[in-house]
C-alpha cells in the first residue's frame, strides 16, 4: 500500500550526472536513495502541459515515489509505499 | 503422440520422488497425471506463466477460520500467532511503525476484512494520506467507508468519536500523522474507551517519529499492540516489489504477549492501480466487485537509458487522446 | 385559451451568476472543467466558441479552455424559478412552469390571463404586476407576449411583438403571417425543404393544402401547418403546486433558552409527521423559521430561518427534530424567541427502509446517513467524505478519483 500525499510536498533532491536522485534532503535529515524503477509522463493536457519523470527510489528507512516536474524542475514526494 | 511424453513423464517422476508430490502442479493448479487432465482437454493456462511461482504472501500458512465475531487481519500468518486468529469485536489496536513499514497495507487489509463481515468502515485521515484508489485494490468497497479529513487533529477525534456513538461504523482506523503539535494523551484514550464502549474495533496507526509519552498512553489504553519493522525488500529485477516486514505482538489483551512473525507486502504495479479503479467504476455502476485484486508480476525494468530530456513530443490537443507513458 | 409568456432565456446561467452574463464572458455551467458531468448552460460568448448544451464538461473545456466553469448546484437553480412561479400563482391559478433545472423548459412560464382583467386590469396592467412580482425573484428581465396559442405568445416573446389580439385561430395566422419560417420548431432538414419548395413566410405554409403538406411532410408537417393557421392544440397545463405542511407556536413568554425550545418542536415535528405519515408522505426540506423578541432600540433581523435538506423524504418526527436540535445547537439564536414556524415541503413518497444494495452494510445505511447529515451541521459538510470514481485512464492519481462530501446525494 501506497500513501498518496496530498499536495506532493516539494522536497530537496540531489542528483547524479543522469540527473538521477541519489539522496533526498528534509531539514535536518538526509536520505540515501537509489532509483529503482523510472518512467516518464506527457500529457498537453488541455493546453496545459505536464511533464513528470518519475522516480521510485529506496533508501534505508523508505521506499518513495518522486518526480521531478519538467516545466520547472522542482522535485516533489508523491507517495510513500507504507 | 504419447512416445514424445515419455522422456517428460520420467522427469516429471523423478522431480516428484525428490521434492515431493505436490513441488509440481500443472498451468491449472493439478497435479500431473491426475485423472481430470485428459477428461477436461488442454488447461486453459500455457507457457511459461503458467509454471510460474506467482507471489503469494504465505505460500506455507493455510487460511485459518476466525471465531464468529472475530475478523482476519488479512496476513493469515499473523492471525494465526493472535490468539483468536484474529481481531476480536471490540479490539483496540495500536499500530506503530516506521515510513515504509507496512503498517497502512495491515489497516487496509483489516478495513477490507472487516467490511467483508458487513461492517462500515470510517477512516480518520490525519495525515492526510488516504489513497481510494489502492484501497480499492486492497479490497476495500468505497460505497461502505467514509473518511473523516478535519480541520484540526482535535476535531477529527472528536468527530470520530460522535460517529462511533451511532453505532454504525464497525472499524474506526485513526491514521495519526508523523508530527502531532499538541499531547492528545488523553483524547485517544477516551476514543479507545468509548470505542470499546459502543463495541467497534479501533485501529490506531502509530508513526515510530511520535513520542515514546504518547505510544506509552496507546499501550494502556489499547488491548494489542503490534510494532512493524521492516526486515528487507523483495525485489524483481532492480525494482522493489514488496517488503518482509516483521510484526511484533508487544502486547496482547486476547491470546499471547511476546510472539512475532515475518510476513510479505506485495505493492501495486501501476496497472494494478488501473486496474482497482476500473473495479471502482464497475462498483459504482452497480455490478459485484471482486475482493480481492489479482495478483500480477511486475514487469521488470528495462536497462536504464539516460536520454530524459531529449524526448519531443507534439502536443496533443483533445483530452481523451492516450497520455505518453515513456519507460527508460 | 389567452396565455401570457414569460422566458428568461440561459435562466440557469443567470441564477448561478446572480446576474445576466456580460456579452464578452466565457461562462460555463455544468461543473468543474475535470468533472464527469455535462454542460448545462454557457453564456453566448462561449457559444461562439462551439460550446454546447448536453456537451461533455471535457469537450467544452477544450473548445473554451479560458472559461470559467461554475459548479452546479440544483437546488439553488430551483429555489428561486420555484419562489417566482409560486408569486405567478398569487396572479393567476393556472400557471405552467418546469421547476428542473436540467429540463429545457426550466425558465420559461405560460400563465392562462382569460377572464382575469375584472381583477387585475387590462392585460398590460397584469403584465406589470406580473413582472414586479418576479423581478426580486430572478435575475434579468424576461421576454414577454401574449397570445392565444402558446406557439403565438412565444413567437411574440422571441420577436418582442405587442400582445396578438385577442380572439381566435384568425386573429392568430394573421399575426403569424409575415414572419419567416425560421420561427417554426421544425429541424434543419424540414426547414431545408421548406425552402427548396420556395416558402419563406408562415403565411405561405399556411395557404397550402393541409393534406399537400402532409403528403409532402407527414405527421411533423401536418403539426407545423396547424401551427402557422393558429391551430396549436397543445393544451395549457397548469402546475401544482407543492404540497407544504407548516405549523406556528407563539411562545408565551418567550423562550430565551434551548429547553422550552426543544419542547416545543418535538411537539410541532411531532404533529407535522403524524400527518405526512397518514397520507404515506415524507418531507425531503424543513425550513425552520423563527421570529426573536428583540428589545427596543436594538437592531437587525427579528428572524432567523434554519433549512435542513434531509437524506431522503421522510416523516421521521424523532430524526427531523435531531437533525434541527442540530441546527439550532450549531447556531444558537441571539435573542428570545417569541414566535416558532416549522415548515415541511417537498412532500414525496416516503422512501421508507428500502434495502437496494445487498450487502449487510445496507441495513445501518439509513440510519448512517442521517447521523452523517447531522454531524455535517456540527462539523462541517466538507469533513466526512467518500471517494467516487474520477477520470480511470488518468495517469496522474489524483485524476482517478474524486471525494465528494458524504451528505451529497
Amino acid at each position: 500500500m501506497t500513501r498518496l500525499l496530498g499536495q506532493h510536498p516539494a522536497i530537496e533532491v540531489e542528483v547524479d550526472d543522469r540527473g538521477w536522485p541519489v539522496g533526498l534532503r528534509w531539514p535536518g535529515v538526509r536520505e540515501p536513495v537509489e532509483a529503482c524503477h523510472h518512467w516518464r509522463i506527457e500529457e498537453a493536457w488541455w493546453h496545459r502541459p505536464l511533464v513528470r519523470d518519475y522516480f521510485k527510489v529506496v533508501g534505508p528507512r523508505l521506499l518513495a515515489l518522486v518526480y521531478r516536474d519538467g516545466t520547472d524542475g522542482s522535485w516533489h514526494l508523491e507517495r510513500l509505499y507504507d | 503422440m504419447e512416445r514424445s511424453h515419455e522422456p517428460l513423464q520420467h522427469a516429471l517422476a523423478t522431480l516428484q520422488t525428490r521434492w515431493g508430490s505436490a513441488a509440481i502442479r500443472l498451468g491449472d493448479g493439478r497435479p500431473p497425471g491426475s485423472a481430470a487432465a485428459a477428461d477436461q482437454g488442454a488447461p486453459a493456462v500455457h507457457g511459461a506463466l503458467a509454471l510460474a511461482v506467482l507471489p503469494d504472501s504465505h505460500p506455507a500458512a493455510p487460511r485459518p477460520v476466525p471465531a464468529a465475531g472475530v475478523i482476519s487481519t488479512g496476513f493469515p500468518a499473523l492471525d494465526a500467532i493472535l490468539g483468536p486468529m484474529g481481531l476480536p469485536a471490540e479490539a483496540s489496536v495500536a499500530v506503530r511503525g516506521g515510513p515504509s513499514s507496512g503498517k497502512t497495507t495491515l489497516a487496509l487489509r483489516c478495513a477490507a476484512e472487516a467490511q467483508a463481515s458487513g461492517d462500515i468502515v470510517a477512516w480518520l485521515d490525519l495525515a492526510r494520506a488516504f489513497d481510494p484508489v489502492e484501497a480499492v485494490a486492497r479490497g476495500v468497497d468505497l460505497r461502505w467507508l467514509l473518511v473523516i479529513r478535519p480541520a484540526t487533529v482535535h476535531e477529527g477525534l472528536s468527530l470520530a468519536g460522535s460517529l462511533l456513538t451511532g453505532r454504525c461504523v464497525g472499524l474506526l482506523v485513526v491514521d495519526l500523522p508523523a508530527r502531532l503539535q499538541v499531547p492528545l494523551d488523553q483524547q485517544l484514550r477516551r476514543l479507545a474507551a468509548h470505542a470499546r464502549r459502543v463495541g467497534a474495533r479501533l485501529v490506531l496507526l502509530e508513526p515510530a517519529s511520535l513520542a515514546r509519552s504518547l505510544g506509552a498512553a496507546l499501550t494502556s489504553s489499547t488491548g494489542l499492540r503490534l510494532e512493524l519493522e521492516r526486515r528487507a525488500w523483495l525485489r524483481l529485477g532492480r525494482d522493489v516489489v514488496g517488503q518482509r516486514t516483521a510484526v511484533a505482538v508487544a502486547k496482547n489483551r486476547y491470546g499471547p504477549p511476546g510472539r512475532s512473525v515475518e510476513v510479505d507486502i506485495h505493492y501495486l504495479a501501476e496497472g494494478e492501480r488501473s486496474l482497482a479503479t476500473h473495479r471502482l467504476a464497475s462498483a459504482d455502476s452497480g455490478t459485484v466487485a471482486a475482493l480481492v485484486p489479482p495478483v500480477m508480476l511486475t514487469p521488470p525494468v528495462a536497462p536504464p537509458v539516460p536520454a530524459v530530456s531529449e524526448q519531443q513530443d507534439p502536443p496533443v490537443p483533445a483530452r481523451r487522446s492516450t497520455p505518453r507513458l515513456v519507460v527508460v | 385559451m389567452r396565455l401570457l409568456y414569460l422566458d428568461w432565456p440561459h435562466l440557469p446561467l443567470r441564477l448561478a451568476l446572480g446576474r445576466d452574463p456580460a456579452p464578452e464572458e466565457v461562462v460555463v455551467l455544468g461543473g468543474r472543467a475535470w468533472d464527469a458531468g455535462h454542460v448545462l448552460d454557457r453564456s453566448p460568448a462561449a457559444g461562439t466558441l462551439g460550446v454546447r448544451r448536453g456537451q461533455p464538461l471535457g469537450t467544452a473545456h477544450s473548445l473554451a479552455p479560458e472559461a470559467t466553469f461554475l459548479p452546479l448546484d440544483v437546488a439553488a437553480l430551483a429555489d428561486p424559478f420555484e419562489a417566482a412561479l409560486d408569486a405567478l400563482n398569487t396572479l393567476a391559478p393556472a400557471v405552467e412552469g418546469e421547476v428542473d433545472p436540467t429540463h429545457p423548459a426550466f425558465g420559461r412560464v405560460y400563465i392562462g390571463i382569460e377572464g382575469l382583467a375584472r381583477l387585475w386590469g387590462d392585460e398590460a396592467t397584469l403584465l406589470g404586476r406580473a413582472l414586479a412580482l418576479v423581478a426580486p425573484l430572478l435575475p434579468g428581465s424576461p421576454r414577454t407576449g401574449i397570445g392565444n396559442t402558446r406557439f403565438g405568445a412565444g413567437v411574440a416573446a422571441r420577436i418582442g411583438a405587442t400582445p396578438i389580439p385577442a380572439g381566435g385561430r384568425q386573429e392568430e395566422a394573421a399575426f403569424l403571417a409575415p414572419l419567416p419560417l425560421a420561427l417554426l420548431p421544425a429541424d434543419q432538414a424540414i426547414q431545408q425543404r421548406l425552402g427548396v419548395l420556395g416558402l419563406r413566410t408562415m403565411g405561405q405554409l399556411a395557404a397550402l393544402d393541409h393534406s399537400a403538406v402532409v403528403a409532402r411532410f407527414g405527421a411533423a408537417g401536418a403539426e407545423l401547418h396547424d401551427l402557422v393557421r393558429g391551430m396549436d392544440r397543445r393544451q395549457l397545463r397548469p402546475r401544482r403546486p407543492p404540497e407544504r405542511l407548516a405549523a406556528d407556536v407563539e411562545l408565551e413568554p418567550p423562550a430565551a433558552e434551548l429547553e422550552p425550545l426543544r419542547f416545543v418542536l418535538h411537539h410541532v415535528c411531532g404533529t407535522l409527521c403524524e400527518q405526512l405519515a397518514a397520507r404515506g408522505a415524507g418531507a425531503s426540506r424543513a425550513l425552520l423559521t423563527l421570529t426573536l423578541d428583540l428589545p427596543r432600540g436594538v437592531s437587525g433581523s427579528r428572524t432567523l430561518a434554519y433549512r435542513q435538506v434531509l437524506p431522503e423524504p421522510s416523516a421521521a418526527a424523532e430524526l427531523l427534530e435531531r437533525l434541527l436540535l442540530a441546527r439550532l445547537e450549531a447556531a444558537p439564536p441571539s435573542a428570545p424567541i417569541e414566535r416558532l414556524r416549522l415548515e415541511l415541503d417537498g412532500t414525496a413518497p416516503e422512501a421508507g427502509q428500502q434495502l437496494t444494495l445487498f450487502s449487510r452494510q445496507a441495513a445501518h445505511a439509513a440510519r448512517l446517513e442521517w447521523q452523517v447529515a447531522s454531524l455535517a451541521i456540527r462539523f462541517g459538510d466538507d469533513r466526512i467524505l467518500r471517494a467516487v470514481t474520477g477520470d480511470t485512464e488518468a495517469h496522474i492519481a489524483e485524476r482517478r478519483f474524486r471525494w465528494r462530501t458524504a451528505v451529497e446525494p
